[in-house]
């Protein structure tokens, strides 16, 4: 077995106990199996253990993790798992877990059944086609009992010196939009109520409801972070496929949506997170989906989403592309009103992350990556670490629409005090540019974008990210009938010294009718390798390949590429 | 637009007060489903109603058999033959108080009203086995 899987290559008959990639469920089995089921998994890899509040809550009121009851006996996994060289990673609820009944908490306290947005009572179906129903997290009682469950379980993992990892474990799904979205979110009612009681104790701060809810998840990361200081290692989030509100109809016809499952799949790379398969019922798309993950998120992924640092060598493995860091609050419809997403999803879909102003680090990748930020996501505190990164030499679009006027004017400040190159553009809206060094800043106001029609909105998107003379190779494929692909890259060998990066794309037509697209590659790409070709025809003249799939084929094509710039 | 012959209407409800400070009464569609439960992302509902004779732009109503006119009269425009009415007050119930998705289609078929093209049919009169597999034709 590839040290690197994080599922298994060879078919066995699915185990509830370990239902998906590298979880275990300790609680599916019998103790006295733990050696052997431990023994599936490869050594020194990460299995993920959630720890389940509600199983470990006794009528005393205290938790249990030893050997008083034999199904709860932590202990006895860790010195399992030490024995045969395994890693284990303890994962502790920062919210609801959907895979559990009542979301994981123990029974007297789900009381209150947290909403979606939309007015749902939050459910998903799992892999027994069951439903969990979530109860809410953002009750004070429930906070209250959370810090004497961390609290038992850092004393635990203390008393009995274990040294596992804990990550605080955020569950989610992702949205129709593309987005990840942590079950912790609770829109009902009883919400509603409570946040109404906070405001109206807290009159002198004007408190939103998002805010209150942040503050809250902030307090349950707070919490675990001090009771289990030891072994915390930081937040892991973990996107459930299947698990959305629009997933909950349609699994509820008892379908299966292969491609939407990819959708989700590739959507949790753009947003950082683990794509997890747990609630797909055993099914050949689980299969086909399991294999997807096991090839996409590679230890390399992995340590990335586990705020690890990877080895050398894992450079070399395959991380996804990305052209742009979004930094958004989409509550304004930064990414949909600008026509900045559908630019996004029709040039470079899935070769952009969302992520947070406090996540950005400087970019060692030999393209060139964009930063697009929404203006309301900076404030006063993360406007110097903005300033700084543009020092840094990188590339930054930046709406104003929503940038507070304040800062607005120290951006002006600052370019005026240190002599920045700058210009003033007029394309549908005013445009200024600075630019210091290989540092560059635009900055536009969305507002007038918004009443644009959509091909106006492409046309401003095409021009602006023209001008950083991205290189990326597109894929001309039939609107109507548009395939699945997704792009990776990696560092080159010693082999490879010609190039500056490889570039692979795997390209899937996940329907029963037949497709066909046409890559057109720019003189600075050169294929290197044609990989898993199941059901294609390939065709390649000169610069052109053109493809055809018979229905479910797939083929990964990997490239060389170098900048002539450089 | 995606073509399909059976639509799932799924409303909310709720009174707001307005400016005269009298209660009004708001129905709300809060997803509109497709025959297979694909949820219609709401670029393509507000293609539906494009694509309608209606100059209506939203999609909250004053009365509940406005809403369910609404949709009945863009029947034809929409491509639809069959509509299915559910209020997300007896959808929570039913995701309440079911344990798997069969407990779920039970309830359903309890609280769901089905328009069929020239037809009305009460809640109480249609097959189960429709709504859950979608249409045969």
């Amino acid at each position: 077995m590839s040290p690197l899987s994080l599922t298994y290559p060879e078919e066995r008959a699915f185990d509830s106990s370990i239902p998906s990639e590298n979880w275990f469920f300790y609680w599916k089995t019998s103790p006295t199996l733990w050696e052997a089921k431990l023994n599936y998994f490869p050594d020194n890899f990460p299995i993920f253990i959630p720890v389940f509040w509600g199983l470990h809550a006794q009528a005393n009121g205290s938790y249990e993790f030893t050997d008083h009851t034999p199904e709860t006996n932590l202990l006895k996994l860790s010195q399992l798992a030490k024995s045969l060289n395994k890693n284990l990673v303890f994962l502790v609820p920062l919210g609801p877990m959907p895979f559990l009944v009542n979301g994981g908490l123990p029974s007297f306290l789900a009381r209150k059944l947290a909403h979606f947005e939309n007015g749902l009572v939050m459910s998903v179906i799992n892999f027994e086609r069951k439903i969990n129903k979530i109860y809410s997290y953002l009750e004070r009682d429930v906070l209250l009992e959370y810090q004497r469950f961390t609290r038992s379980f850092g004393e635990f993992l203390k008393h009995h010196e274990l040294n596992s990892d804990v990550y605080g474990f955020e569950s989610g799904k992702i949205l129709s939009n593309g987005l990840f979205k942590s079950y912790l979110e609770d829109y009902s009612p009883s919400f509603v109520k409570y946040y109404n009681f906070y405001k109206q104790k807290n009159a002198e701060v004007k408190t939103t409801e998002n805010e209150f809810r942040n503050m809250i998840n902030n307090m349950y990361v707070a919490t675990a972070r001090d009771n289990i200081a030891k072994n915390w290692v930081g937040e892991l989030k973990v996107s459930f496929l299947g698990g959305s509100v629009e997933d909950l109809f349609l699994r509820s016809e008892d379908n299966e949506d292969i491609e939407n499952y990819f959708t989700e799949l590739f959507d949790s790379y753009t947003n950082l997170v683990i794509p997890s398969s747990l609630l797909l019922p055993p099914s050949d798309t689980k299969k086909v989906v399991d294999r997807c993950i096991n090839e996409m998120t590679n230890r390399r992924y992995l340590m990335e989403c586990m705020h690890k640092a990877s080895y050398q060598e894992e450079n070399f493995e395959l991380t996804p592309l990305n052209f742009f860091n979004v930094i958004h609050d989409n509550s304004n419809g930064f990414l949909e009103q600008s026509g900045l997403m559908a630019y996004l999803e029709s040039n470079f879909k899935w070769c952009y992350n969302f992520t947070n102003i406090n996540m950005l680090e400087n970019q060692n990748d030999f393209h060139e990556r964009i930063t697009l930020i929404n203006g309301q996501a900076i404030d006063a505190t993360n406007f110097t670490k903005l300033i700084n990164y543009f020092l840094a030499g990188n590339k930054i679009i930046l709406d104003t629409q929503y940038l507070d006027e304040n800062l607005l004017k120290k951006l002006e400040y600052f370019a005026l005090e240190n002599n920045l190159e700058t210009q003033n553009i007029l394309l549908h809206t005013k445009l200024t540019y600075y630019k210091l060094q290989a540092g560059e800043i635009i900055l536009y106001n969305s507002e007038s974008l918004k009443a644009k029609n959509h091909s106006t909105q492409n046309e401003f998107w095409k021009k602006m990210i023209n001008y950083f003379d991205l290189h990326h190779l597109d894929i001309q494929e039939d609107n109507k009938n548009p395939l699945v692909y997704f792009w990776r890259r990696r560092d080159v060998t010693n082999r490879e010294l010609n190039f500056q990066e490889i570039r692979r794309v795997s390209i899937f037509n996940n329907s029963h009718v037949k497709k066909s697209c046409v890559l057109n590659f720019p003189d600075n790409f050169a294929v290197q390798k044609i990989l898993d070709e199941t059901g294609v025809k390939l065709q390649h003249e000169g610069k052109n390949m053109k493809i055809e799939f018979k229905p479910y084929a797939k083929v990964a094509i990997e490239f060389g590429f170098y900048n002539e710039r450089n | 637009m995606k073509e399909t012959n059976l639509l799932k209407i799924i409303y909310s409800y709720r009174v707001f007060v307005d400016q005269d400070g009298l209660e009004r009464p708001i129905f709300e569609v809060v997803s509109i489903l497709d025959h297979k439960g694909q949820t219609l992302t709401e670029q393509i509902q507000y293609n539906l109603l494009e694509q309608s004779s209606s100059e209506r732009r939203t999609f909250k109503f004053e009365d509940i058999e406005l809403l369910k006119s609404y949709f009945i009269d863009n029947a034809e425009t929409l491509k639809v033959s069959k509509i299915y009415f559910l209020n997300i007050f007896d959808l929570n119930y039913a995701l309440e108080n079911s344990s798997d998705i069969s407990d779920l289609a039970k309830y359903w078929q309890q609280y769901s009203s089905v328009w069929e093209k020239q037809n009305y049919i009460s809640k109480d009169k249609f097959s189960l086995k429709d709504f859950f597999s979608g249409p045969t034709a």
